[in-house]
């Protein structure tokens, strides 16, 4: 692995540590195994590709993307507590309808925003000026982007009415006997959680230059994979540095990623990549059942 | 004033289980009274909490708080009202939250939640103030999660997170069913004074007789779904357990059992 290729993976580690924020609020702190992530990323990209196409500025295009991850979360939210359907089905019926909502939004299956302003169009101009390589730039601008997210998140969770969200994900029938409206909380939540989800598939077409119906595909597993590196190398109960994990989990995981895919030998390609992540989730979500046993196993004796 | 009106309910309506819960069930209860509720197995006696707390909508019959009709409301509204403390130490508490997180929580039932700090310095005070109260050495541990603490400790907490609201009923489901007698009769006493110290209106439901008559100004005997024997005042100062049993077995009291302690 060169360096353009390390920064590249830490750039994108941090775009996709946004995903992993999103997944942690959804499936850690409420509870809910929400895959509305694999619509809402490539929705956050279609909204901002097309609106940046059609010359809304790159801000607009932006915040637009992140109202119609918090729509498709509320959505979902609907769909489970108003109508009863179970959480993960429901979550898979907005994740469904979204890729055809995608295609209307966009025209067509890709766009290419080369050459369209984006929010890093600035970038260029202020290597030159700088005199430094846009490839540490990029990375930089990113990591400030996700620091302040990380931080927003901190001190959304730390309010009362995030503390009801950690409560109602917790432990529901206590929080609704001290007054909790977990309906309310559960919907907040879970559009936070997509808002993220759609901010990161903002970035990630503004700073990749394209917006693809596709790449949403298995962006749930890379969430997933990122929280559970991100809970490995951590143990903790501090929220910040929970969340802070969920950043670590997803740019390790980059990183793991590139070095296996750029590691001559094995002969993985880019396409491997959706095996090799549920792999590494399946791997970890299994290690912790088999030492269980073993424990127990011990135990016996 | 709590006033239940003609209340019914019933279970699995239409198939073979079911099951008349309440039956035409009316009880007043007044500002201050401390009522403890005793009856068989199934008798009734969480359905009639879960219907005063909102878990439960009955068939017919009202749920009145201050002249409030609260019978449709749900139970998160009626918090604002309703103050609880569960059987299980694990369903009246948040295990991943801290101590403190929890108080917050509960310090939060009636006044509802913004976008502030959820523990401020002054609430930390407080809630260190609340806590040293129990003798448990507790308010050096606010920031431990509940899960580390005892089924005991865990009920010591409840009942200190229900004091930190106004409240027009503390409701009581046998929450000192899951301890050991010693840790039982600790949240017993904790609880006499906390409903004293506070003068609570207090509905108490116990599976012991002896709970029922020691603790509290009143004692409601409920029977399939209805109230079989309502006593308080003098009357209920002169009762012994053994006339509790006595009129339990006149009544042909149905359920299962009937736990005579
Ligand atoms: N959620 C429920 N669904 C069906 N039946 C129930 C439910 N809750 C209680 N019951 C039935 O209603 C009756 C009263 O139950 P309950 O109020 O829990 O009794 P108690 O607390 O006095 O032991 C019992 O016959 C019980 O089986
Ligand atoms: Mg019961």
């Amino acid at each position: 692995m060169n360096t353009i290729q390390f920064f590249g993976a830490f750039e994108l580690g941090l775009i996709y540590g946004l995903v992993a924020l999103g997944v942690y609020l959804s499936f850690r702190v409420l509870d809910f195994p929400d895959l509305t992530v694999d619509g809402s990323f490539p929705l956050g990209a279609a909204i901002s590709g097309i609106l940046i196409v059609s010359g809304y500025p790159p801000l607009i295009a932006t915040l637009a993307a992140v109202v119609g991850g918090l729509m498709a979360g509320v959505i979902t939210g609907w769909l489970t507590l108003r109508w009863k359907i179970l959480n993960l089905l429901a979550s898979i019926l907005t994740m469904t309808a979204l890729y055809s909502v995608n295609l209307r939004i966009m025209g067509r299956p890709n766009l290419s925003l080369l050459g369209e302003k984006t929010l890093f169009s600035f970038v260029p101009d202020l290597c030159s000026s700088l005199d430094i390589s846009p490839t540490f730039i990029m990375p930089a601008i990113i990591c400030l982007i996700a620091l302040a997210l990380w931080f927003i998140l901190f001190w959304f969770l730390k309010t009362s009415f995030g503390l009801a969200i950690r409560a109602t994900g917790a432990n529901p029938r206590m929080s609704m006997a001290q007054g909790v409206c977990t309906k309310t909380t559960t919907y907040a939540g879970i559009a936070v959680s997509n808002g993220l989800v759609a901010l990161g598939g903002s970035l990630f077409a503004q700073s990749q230059g394209f917006a693809d119906v596709t790449v949403g595909a298995g962006t749930i597993i890379i969430g997933l994979a990122s929280v559970i590196i991100g809970e490995a190398l951590f143990h903790t109960r501090s929220i910040l540095i929970a969340l802070a994990s969920c950043l670590v989990g997803s740019i390790i995981f980059r990183l793991i990623v590139a070095l296996a895919l750029n590691a001559s030998g094995i002969g993985l390609q880019a396409s491997d990549l959706n095996l090799v992540t549920s792999l590494l989730v399946a791997v970890a979500m299994i290690v912790p059942e088999v030492r269980k046993k073993l424990s127990v196993h011990r135990a016996k004796k | 004033m709590i006033q239940l009106k003609k209340i019914n309910v019933k279970f699995n309506t239409g198939t073979a289980l079911e099951k008349w819960a309440l039956r035409n069930l009316s009880l007043d209860i007044f500002e201050g009274e401390f009522v403890t509720v005793i009856g068989g197995n199934g008798a009734g006696k969480s359905t009639l909490l879960a219907t005063l707390c909102g878990d439960v909508t009955p068939l017919s019959g009202k749920v009145m708080i201050d002249n409030v009709d609260v019978t449709t409301r749900s139970s998160w509204e009626r918090a604002k009202w309703v103050a609880r403390v569960f059987q299980d130490p694990m369903a009246g508490t948040c295990a991943q939250l801290s101590i403190e997180e929890n108080l917050a929580l509960a310090g939060k039932r009636v006044s509802g939640r913004g976008f502030s700090a959820a523990i401020l310095k002054q609430d930390r005070e407080r809630f260190r103030e609340a806590l040293s109260k129990l003798g448990l050495n507790l308010d050096k541990r606010l920031k431990d999660p509940m899960g580390a603490l005892s089924g005991g400790q865990r009920q010591a907490v409840s009942l200190i997170m229900s004091t930190l609201q106004p409240m027009k009923i503390l409701a009581l489901d046998e929450h000192t069913a899951a301890l050991d007698p010693k840790t039982a009769h600790y949240v017993m006493d904790l609880t006499r004074q906390i409903v004293e110290d506070n003068n609570l209106t207090a509905l108490m439901v116990t599976h012991s007789m002896q709970q029922a008559l020691s603790y509290g100004t009143r004692t409601v005997m409920l029977n399939d779904g209805r109230i079989a024997y309502d006593v308080s005042g003098q009357q209920r100062d002169k009762l012994t357990t053994q006339d509790l049993v006595d009129l339990f077995h006149s009544q042909q009291f149905s359920g299962d059992d009937f736990l005579l302690t």
